[in-house]
């Protein structure tokens, strides 16, 4: 029988094994499938006893339709020489294509079901991106619901349809940790970040100004909101892990990293301050 | 989201998939509930394909209107064609027959390769008739053949039947784009909504491409074609093309796909709706945008 350690491997392999397309692999980056989300699929499935088979018909599609989003969030507005121009172009076809695998795979499974779960998933989290992308918020609290669905949702969806109980809120928490944290680190590093563009016009609504012309009490301000739901979320995994009756040693250790991950940041911001 | 769908619908399109769905499902027991369904489904993912086309041609406009990605921008062009693809395999989930599903996941997979070669073609002049012929396959017929197909699935129509429909939608697919790649450069810039010639300036070698290039003076002035050609060049290119004979050859080559349609269709059950796939076949052979 497979540990878990095993069973994430051999997935990641059939993954990898679907993605990779050799005009695509020589001419753009390899796609990055999300260590995290896919540590967790692997997890719910593994606390749910389902066979390796099974395991293996969830995750890859539901892995590859990740990995056509991530790769979709790559493509950018800026523009500069023609070997970008062939790069974006491949970047779009490489998502397209992995989400075509996605319901290839389900349809020659006859899994009408997941194919219409992940369906739904994928519209929440682009309807959810673009209201983040459009700044069309009404509310910190709106904004935050919206990265909690553009992380989690397809892992929302397999986790309802399979009952497993208590990982919606261990899994929901954790990505939305990690999403502030990234976005954190990347505003205090660059003074950039989608969301940290919403939290300003939801702060400063009557600043016309950019990230960037922030004054330093202003962004650390903006900094200050994002600390308090991360330490808020931080709560909420904390307590949606002890509702669950048992953590194996990796999920425990999974979570441990992210809830000391923030402190550093703080530190750092100090020492920046 | 819904300003982009709107903007997207009014943008108008042939919508020859529904179209041929619909008419399809007229060979078996047409239910309007289920079958509008797959009709909207196989026109979502076109649209789907066509807000991701204009990020990858970096178009401005199409069919003479601003593309979603110009009047937003490419990362909101992303996020609108993601969830229109969505939306088409959702609603596709109201059919629950599996062989309708593998029927159109492998087209779109299939769609998806046809691009990616099309880039991997470009300016390679050096390609024949059958690395086009594919390419067109993947790029065109099989979402019509799949169009046809899946429209009589929904009816329960019995696969000898189905499948001719599909048959019937592949020729009529194919001889469909051929008409198309000779359009970019016969059209006017009015009919086109984009310049003529802008096929071939993008480095997509076509079938009048190819038949122009069987003449060794009209091929060596092609392959000088690269992506920062002058415009006069460009134009005295297309103008060696059009008065070439490969337009003609061409619109022949698009005429015998169409027979091999009408062929498929007299095998067909007599209907209503046999007649009217018989004048939209005749229809796509001359029209003119």
């Amino acid at each position: 029988m497979l540990n878990l350690q095993q069973k994430l491997e051999y997935v990641r392999e059939k993954i990898e094994g679907k993605i990779h397309h050799p005009f695509l692999t020589k001419n753009i980056e390899a796609p990055i499938i999300d260590e995290d989300k896919l540590f967790f699929l692997v997890s719910f499935l593994d606390d749910l006893n389902v066979s390796i088979e099974d395991m293996e018909s969830y995750v890859v599609p539901t892995m590859l339709l990740q990995i056509a989003l991530d790769t979709h969030d790559k493509v950018t507005n800026d523009l500069s020489g023609d070997s970008n121009l062939k790069h974006r172009q491949l970047t779009v076809l490489a998502g397209v294509y992995y989400s075509g695998l996605y319901y290839k795979i389900l349809a020659d499974q006859d899994n009408i079901e997941v194919i219409r779960l992940l369906a739904e998933g994928i519209e929440t989290i682009n309807d959810q991106k673009i209201i983040v992308y459009q700044q069309e918020l009404d509310g910190i609290e709106k904004l935050i619901e919206c990265l909690k669905n553009i992380e989690a949702s397809l892992h929302k969806k397999l986790i309802k349809h399979l009952h497993a109980k208590g990982w919606d809120d261990v899994i929901t928490n954790f990505l939305l940790i990690k999403r502030l944290n990234k976005e954190r680190e990347q505003f205090v590093k660059s003074h950039t970040s989608v969301v940290f563009e919403g939290l300003k016009k939801l702060v400063f609504p009557k600043h016309e100004h950019t990230l960037k012309e922030l004054s330093h009490e202003q962004r650390n301000h903006l900094v200050f909101i994002c600390d308090k739901y991360i330490s808020f979320s931080k709560e909420l995994l904390i307590k949606a892990k002890n509702k669950l009756p048992l953590v194996n040693e990796a999920v425990e250790s999974k979570i441990e990293v992210v809830l000391n991950q923030h402190q550093i940041g703080v530190k750092s911001l100090v020492e920046e301050g | 989201m819904q300003q982009a769908s709107l903007h997207l619908l009014q943008a108008g399109g042939k919508r020859i998939r529904p179209v041929f769905v619909l008419l399809a499902a007229k060979f078996g027991r047409y239910d309007i509930q289920v079958v509008k369904d797959v009709a909207v489904a196989l026109e979502l993912i076109h649209m789907a394909s066509l807000v991701h086309d204009d990020v990858i041609d970096d178009a401005d406009l199409r069919r003479g209107r601003p593309t979603i990605k110009s009047k937003w921008d490419n990362r909101f062009a992303m996020y609108s064609g993601d969830y229109i693809f969505a939306k088409s395999l959702e609603l596709m989930t109201n059919v629950e027959n599996p062989v309708a599903h593998q029927i159109l996941s492998n087209t779109i997979v299939e769609l998806t390769i046809g691009e990616i070669e099309q880039i991997k073609d470009k300016y390679r002049f050096e390609q024949n008739l059958r690395d086009y012929l594919l390419r067109i396959k993947r790029k065109t017929a099989l979402l019509i053949a799949a169009s046809c197909q899946l429209g009589a699935i929904a009816a329960g129509v019995e696969e000898e039947v189905h499948r001719k429909l599909a048959r019937f939608g592949y020729f009529v697919g194919m001889s469909f784009q051929i008409t198309d790649d000779v359009l970019d450069f016969t059209g006017t810039e009015k009919e086109l909504g984009k310049p003529a010639g802008g096929d071939l300036l993008q480095g997509n070698i076509t079938l009048p491409v190819l038949f122009a290039m069987k003449d060794e003076k009209l091929r060596s002035e092609i392959v000088k074609v690269h992506e920062n050609i002058g415009s006069d060049e460009m134009t005295h290119i297309i103008e060696l093309i059009k008065n070439s004979n490969a337009i003609e050859k061409s619109l022949e080559f698009s005429d015998r796909y169409l027979d091999k349609a009408l062929e498929v269709l007299d095998e067909l059950p007599n209907n209503k709706a046999k007649k009217t796939l018989r004048d939209i076949a005749l229809y796509i052979g001359k029209r003119k945008s």
